[in-house]
């Protein structure tokens, strides 16, 4: 385990579900826990309501494969969830096994909502994917996820379903100086090797103090830019990204307005990297 | 009644015709002008000037000449005489076929701007490499494809939206199956279970399941809609790429271009270049994982990059004037028309338009070709293949394992390249009178036979050219220079290899060897120059290395195993000389040759031919002495005559006729019973009317019949008796000329038979008187008494054989 500013991380927590289970964020998510030295923990989020709707007689599937609707057959819904959860388990071992990190994989029936609120603490690290296909915005509960892993107690990472870059800069926003978002962004540049971005909005001497931070928390002095941006808004983050070619934004919970979950959305989207709420 | 001129032995100077370089003034070979071709071959220099000057299909040439000759320089040099003054072809590339990869472009350029294209080409790509990064990177770019994509993705978001909203409004949750989407009645933002649901009112009931059939549609327009919008993104995001690439790459294709401007078939090949980079931006925007490119590279599997290089297959780029001459030492298909390389990645064979490789042909197009027969013949497909380039006038690359079912791995179909080309073919006489009579298209592609002589004739002139010839080999070959008595030496030596002392041989390679043999006999003597010394030792040793075989025939004979008499004399027995050549030596060697006479039906008997030892020319020359001898004794009358002939101790074969006048000597001693000399060979074909006519080899038969003599010691009566048409011919070793001069061996020109058997019999040959009758006592008048007892002993015998018992 590492620490970032007071927070001690404990664990990755990796939100897997239908549609969720791509290699890609399964990497970037081991990536993390391999860079911070924390354990994978892989929860597949099975909804057990689903093979229920077979009752309804009236409830169909529009199946994409086919582009056409079908009965629900219970059975096959059953049996499909379960080689879901397998094929999730197997992507998560793998990769973690290359990566050389610790992994725990669980399968949880329930409401997803009322899983995250119970099993999710301070200290956690949950990395949900941005929807593999655009319809799944549709769905109710992808809708609501992303405001509910903002709303627990852990930072939250959002990771697109193609990052754009694997390597860069580590961009970090900063609004204090005991930013969260500025010391969990240092420790993640050290460990990757990379070059610290300092996104700072504040006095000039914040930005100082800033680098100062930085650099107590063992970055090279050449390893740091700081860029000032006038306010804090999703807008001006992304100006102030420019051209740069970062790995990753990482900034404090609130930090661009209430709405963590959109701001960290509407920055993935521009950026195609992943976004990094810090948890206070 | 005239009389014969009785044989009498040559002067020393008949016997050896020594050089004559008066004329040319020089102390070593080192002065002299070099001779880059064979000399005095004006036919053969004609017919090449001609095939050379002609530019109509199927006058090519073909160059013959004996083994050793080496024509081939000959020809070299005229034909880059001939490509001095005609200009340089064409450069030739292979380029990607975007369209269709497996089948390359073949692109013809000016000479010497191929290498301008693969570097402009290469320079360009690099460049591409730079700016398309550089500008996809770019805020501007990313700007607008943020925008694009926000805005396309704000449609989506709001029809998202929308459905969403009134499926909630409707009471009704879209959810996520494994396999796709399905709606469910919803209350409170969960999905009312089964059992709940039951427990609705019936209207409340009929109203989900209607909302439900109502969200389907719109769900179902809203998921096939999706891959249209997906579409339309991707087709404004590629539009914007386009236009981006294109931009940013304008200026370095305009710079490639501008280079090629009066080339259109390059600049076609540039614009598709252009396209095929604005239809694979991602390819220089990418990164690649590193070391890949190198890998790639190591293995020559060829780079992502690859497919827009230039594969330069020909150039003239040199400073060489003219067209160019090649000449293809090992003639397989692959190195004449050219070859597709192939390699093995992980089992299986793959291959490129960058692995297309020149064949001689390429490399010949526009010039001339030399290929050495015997080379092409040997190598399996070739000939053929030659022949369909020569009437195709193309190059198609032809693989010989595909054609032999080999392999049949993926390959390429290359561009045919138009073949003007002058195929020069050399090789010695027989293999192309032989390929002459089998293959009848040679007319047809070979148009022009140069025919190189073996000799030359022998004049001040042609020795000064063969010294200058000399002095040539010994500074090609690196060896010493000679002195005008090595050079001298040298010449009569080529007088002797032409067997003929008015002739000089133009087999090279034979000069070529004594020259640098005598040279490293003057390395060791310690000598700046070859004496005439070095090139007699030179050849001396030559002699003695194969002088084996020769010695131990020699010895037979001195131990009287070979029975050979040299002095005394024998009726029907005389020397007969034969020569033996083996692998290039040749040696003469005397043979004993016996006649036995006895009445019978007019018939002589080749005992040679009867045992099948004979060849058909010795049968010939022993049927020339039945009629040799009925001509002269039995003009009128059958003739009473069995005869016997024999190449004593003979084990081998016997062929020629060369010995025909010895057997015919030997004939006339057993019918006339006068002994022959012993001392003396005889060599020589006659005639019916008695002519003595030349042979080959009568060097070799004088030097051979000498070496035994002198082992058993020179009488001083020896000697050798030849036609004396083959005077001209003797270019005797020193000692031979040496012992003749002293009267201790003679060599006797011979005419006619009469003269030969005056000189074998000490008898007078006789001519017949105006009685019809020879003088009593001449040789003639014995063999024709002998004749007559024939006929009236088989007169009688056949009486008596006739009468009753």
């Amino acid at each position: 385990m590492s620490a970032a500013g007071d927070v001690r991380h404990h664990r990755v927590i990796l939100h897997l579900h239908q549609g969720a289970s791509e290699q890609a964020i399964i990497r970037v998510a081991a990536e993390l826990a391999q860079l911070l030295g924390l354990e994978l923990h892989g929860v597949y989020l099975d909804d057990p309501a689903l093979p229920e709707l077979a009752a309804f007689p009236f409830v169909r599937e529009f199946r994409l494969a086919t582009g056409s609707w079908h009965a629900l057959d219970r059975a096959q819904l059953v049996r499909e969830q379960t080689m879901a959860a397998d094929e999730a388990r197997r992507l998560l071992d793998d990769t973690a096994a290359a990566l050389g990190v610790a992994r725990l994989f669980e399968v949880i029936s329930g409401d997803p909502m009322n899983f995250i609120a119970a099993s999710s603490q301070a200290g956690d690290i949950i990395v949900v994917s941005q929807p593999r296909l655009p319809a799944e915005r549709l769905v109710h509960a992808t809708a609501h996820l992303l405001e509910a892993v903002h709303g627990c107690a852990g930072s939250v990472m959002l990771v697109p379903q193609v990052p754009t870059r694997r390597r860069g800069p580590v961009a970090a926003v900063v609004c204090a100086e005991s930013d969260p978002a500025l010391l969990i962004a240092s420790h993640i540049a050290i460990a990757a090797g990379e070059d610290l971005l300092l996104l700072v909005s504040g006095p000039p001497e914040l930005a100082r103090q800033a680098k100062q931070h930085a650099r107590a928390a063992g970055v090279l002095p050449q390893r740091i830019t700081v860029r000032a941006i006038a306010d804090v808004t999703p807008d001006s983050v992304l100006d102030a990204l420019g051209a740069g070619n970062e790995r990753l934004v990482v900034l404090a919970r609130g930090a661009c307005g209430a709405d963590d979950a959109a701001v960290s959305a509407y920055i993935v989207a521009a950026r195609g990297v992943p976004v990094l709420v810090a948890e206070p | 009644m005239a009389t014969l001129d009785p044989a009498s032995p040559l002067p020393p100077e008949r016997l050896y015709r020594p050089a004559d370089i008066a004329a040319l003034s020089f102390e070593t070979t080192a002065e002299l002008a070099p001779v880059g071709v064979l000399v005095d071959q004006p036919r053969a220099h004609a017919a090449i000037r001609f095939g050379t000057a002609m530019g109509v299909r199927g006058f090519n040439i073909f160059a013959i000449g004996a083994n050793g000759a080496r024509i081939q320089n000959s020809v070299r040099a005229l034909l880059d005489d001939a490509a001095r003054t005609r200009p340089k072809p064409p450069d030739w590339v292979y380029v990607n076929n975007f369209a269709v990869p497996y089948r390359p472009m073949a692109i013809s350029l000016p000479p010497g701007r191929a290498p301008a294209l693969d570097k402009a080409v290469h320079d360009l790509i690099d460049d591409v490499k730079v700016a398309l990064p550089a500008v996809f990177e770019s805020e501007d770019y990313q700007k607008r494809r943020s925008a694009i994509e926000q805005a396309i993705r704000g449609k989506n978001e709001r029809g998202f939206n929308a459905l969403r909203d009134k499926a909630t409004a409707k009471g009704i949750a879209i959810l996520r199956t494994p396999a796709g989407f399905a709606l469910a009645p919803m209350k409170d933002g969960q999905v009312v279970p089964p059992a709940d649901f039951n427990a609705w009112t019936a209207e409340q009931q009929q109203a989900v399941q209607t909302a439900i059939e109502e969200l389907e549609k719109d769900l179902e327009e809203t998921l096939r809609a999706l891959p249209r919008f997906e579409r339309e993104q991707r087709d404004a995001v590629r539009e914007l790429d386009r236009e981006t690439a294109r931009g940013a790459i304008a200026q370095p294709m305009d710079e490639c271009r501008t280079q090629f401007t009066d080339l259109p078939k390059v600049l076609e090949h540039i614009d598709a270049i252009q396209a095929d980079i604005l239809d694979n931006i991602p390819l220089f925007t990418t990164p690649q994982p590193p070391g890949e490119e190198a890998a790639a590279a190591a293995l020559r599997l060829g780079g992502l990059f690859d497919r827009y290089e230039i594969n330069v297959l020909v150039t003239n780029a040199d400073g060489e004037p003219g067209a160019p001459v090649i000449e293809e030492v090992h003639p397989t298909l692959s190195n004449l028309v050219g070859r597709i390389e192939h390699l093995a990645v992980q089992g299986a064979l793959v291959t490129n338009f960058r692995l297309i490789k020149a064949g001689s042909l390429h490399r010949a197009n526009g010039g001339a070709l030399m290929i050495d027969l015997r080379n092409l013949l040997t190598e399996p497909l070739s000939w053929a293949a030659l022949k369909r380039a020569l009437l195709r006038q193309e190059v198609v690359i032809e693989d010989a394992a595909r054609f032999t079912g080999i392999t049949t791995t993926v390959t390429l179909e290359p561009d045919p390249i138009p073949l003007d080309v002058k195929v020069v073919l050399f090789g010695d006489r027989m293999l192309y009178y032989t390929l002459a009579g089998l293959d009848p298209d040679i007319p047809q592609y070979f148009k022009v036979l140069a025919d190189f002589d073996d000799d030359v004739d022998r004049s001040p002139a042609s020795e000064a050219m063969i010294a200058r010839l000399i002095g040539s080999i010994a500074a090609e070959s690196g060896s010493k220079p000679l002195d005008r008595g090595g050079v001298g030496r040298v010449l009569e030596h080529a007088a002797r290899l032409a067997d003929d002392a008015s002739k000089l041989t133009l087999l090279v390679e034979s000069i070529l060897d004594v020259v640098a043999e005598a040279s490293y006999r003057a390395e060791q003597g310690g000598r700046a120059a070859v004496t005439r010394a070095d090139v007699e030792q030179a050849i001396a040793q030559q002699r003695y290395r194969a002088a084996r075989v020769e010695e131990r025939g020699r010895e037979m004979i001195l131990r009287d195993i070979a029975l050979i008499a040299t002095s005394g004399s024998s009726v029907g027995q005389i020397n007969g000389l034969s020569v033996l050549s083996l692998a290039g030596h040749s040696f003469g060697r005397p043979s004993r040759i016996t006649a036995r006479v006895r009445p019978g039906t007019g018939r002589i008997i080749d005992i040679e031919r009867e045992v099948q030892l004979g060849g058909p020319l010795h049968s010939k020359g022993v049927l020339i002495l039945s009629g040799f001898l009925a001509g002269r004794y039995a003009p009128d009358v059958p003739m009473s005559l069995y005869a016997s002939l024999v190449f004593e101790q003979s084990y081998g074969g016997v062929d020629g006729d060369s010995a025909s006048s010895a057997e015919l000597y030997a004939l006339l001693s057993a019918l006339a019973e006068v002994p022959l000399r012993q001392d003396l060979a005889v060599t020589g074909s006659v005639d019916q009317h008695g002519t003595v006519q030349a042979i080959g080899g009568v060097n070799e038969k004088i030097e051979g019949y000498f070496d035994v003599c002198v082992a058993r010691g020179l009488t001083g009566t020896q000697g050798v008796m030849i036609p004396a048409s083959n005077v001209q011919h003797l270019m005797l070793r020193a000692d031979v000329v040496e012992a003749c001069a002293a009267g201790r061996f003679a060599i006797y020109p011979i005419g006619v038979i009469d003269q030969g058997i005056e000189l074998l019999t000490g008898r007078a040959a006789g001519e017949r008187g105006a009685d019809g009758h020879y003088p009593d006592g001449s040789v003639n008048r014995l063999v024709e008494d002998r004749l007559a007892l024939f006929a009236k002993v088989r007169q009688a015998f056949g009486r008596d054989a006739s009468d009753p018992p």
